[in-house]
């Protein structure tokens, strides 16, 4: 099978487009998509930008597409590292985000559940709410550590398919208050307006990204696994299978419909009555985990 | 006639049979492994799931979508 630019051998089938690339022309291809993306969203000369890293594929290609980026635009990344203590899985990604990061000569700050609310992940997970307890009190952290480096935005790794996902999600679970969000992302005082610049990039091409350009990202497997997500992601990847593209068409559709639902929306950024942290609700989702977590 | 070709997933190796002039993603159908969540190296190098397999080849499947 041959590139259909070069006529070199193929890596990839772009089955949406219906084109075959060679090495060569899929990074160039990839890199091009997300710079255009990180140039739609708008960061400046001058800006300082935090990165939430935690050595896989998505957060090691946001890194490298970002430094790449800063050093035309002219802009400075820290990146945030979060250990939950996850034993036997975060320490082994932590390490290859470290040195990935050394390599770049970008500083790495770690943040520790342990430190923060006094116990890791594995201490408080049972009854399977690990990915509930991990995804609250990751965000409060990140956001935490970002704002107090001055951080004027912070990046994760979501790719089309996390984003796909959490459309999905939201309308099977009739979570309309978060549906708006995802759409219309809250701002405000104390809160870091987050950026996604891989969020055009099908899961399956940043991997291949992370392959061919040797980031030497962790693909190790977090043992806490969130059964509706999976249910969810393999629902898409057998309907993208069949149908090529549907990814793009679920986010253009929820994109068309997304200005027509935030009149809808009662949040409001509020300030959390226990500890001060921006939150949607009085008491926010943080402090009420740890008040449960506080009774066991 | 079949021909034999090598499955490597992670640590495991395997051999399979497959029809002649099967491709990669045929062999992805055959055990139930669906290609838009993998990538694939045939012969140690990258390729598309669309390449011809022939007896003796070596496939490594290699997981592209994180669990969680």
């Amino acid at each position: 099978m041959r590139c259909v630019k070069c006529k070199e051998k193929a890596v990839y089938h772009r089955r949406y487009s219906g084109q075959m690339l060679c090495k060569e022309h899929f990074l160039e291809y990839f890199e091009r998509k997300v710079r255009k993306n990180i140039r739609k969203i708008g960061i400046k000369r001058g800006d300082s930008i935090g990165i939430g890293l935690s050595g896989g594929k998505d957060s090691m290609s946001t890194l490298q597409m970002l430094w790449k980026s800063s050093k035309k635009i002219g802009f400075e990344l820290t990146c945030i590292g979060v250990d939950e203590g996850i034993d036997g899985y975060r320490e082994e990604t932590l390490a290859v985000a470290k040195a990935f990061t050394g390599e770049l000569d970008v500083p790495f700050e770690v943040v520790s559940f342990k430190e923060t609310y006094g116990r890791t992940l594995d201490e408080m997970a049972d009854n399977g709410n690990a990915c509930t307890y991990c995804g609250v009190l990751r965000r409060r952290l990140l956001n935490e550590k970002a704002r107090k480096l001055g951080m004027d935005k912070l990046a994760t790794g979501h790719n089309l398919d996390d984003e796909v996902q959490a459309v999905m999600m939201n309308y099977l679970r009739g979570d309309v208050e978060r549906l708006i969000r995802l759409g219309n992302p809250i701002s405000g005082d104390g809160f870091v307006g987050r950026i996604k610049p891989l969020s055009e990039m099908p899961e399956k091409e940043v991997a291949l990204y992370s392959l061919l350009t040797n980031l030497g990202s962790s693909s190790s497997e977090c043992p806490y696994s969130q059964s509706f997500r999976s249910t969810t992601r393999d629902f898409i990847n057998q309907l993208e299978k069949a149908n090529p593209g549907i990814k793009f068409s679920v986010m253009r559709g929820y994109e068309k419909l997304s200005p027509h639902l935030k009149s809808y929306s009662r949040s409001e950024l509020l300030k959390c009555s226990n500890c001060g942290e921006p939150s949607s609700q009085e008491v926010c989702n943080a402090c009420k985990i740890l008040k449960t977590l506080s009774k066991k | 006639m079949s021909i034999e070709v090598q499955i490597i997933r992670g640590k495991t190796l395997s051999l399979i049979e497959v029809e002649p002039d099967s491709t990669i993603a045929d062999l992805m159908e055959q055990i139930g492994v669906n290609r838009e969540t993998v990538l694939t190296r045939l012969n140690d190098e990258v390729a598309v799931e669309e390449e011809r397999l022939k007896g003796g080849d070596v496939v490594e499947i290699i997981m592209a979508i994180s669990g969680g």
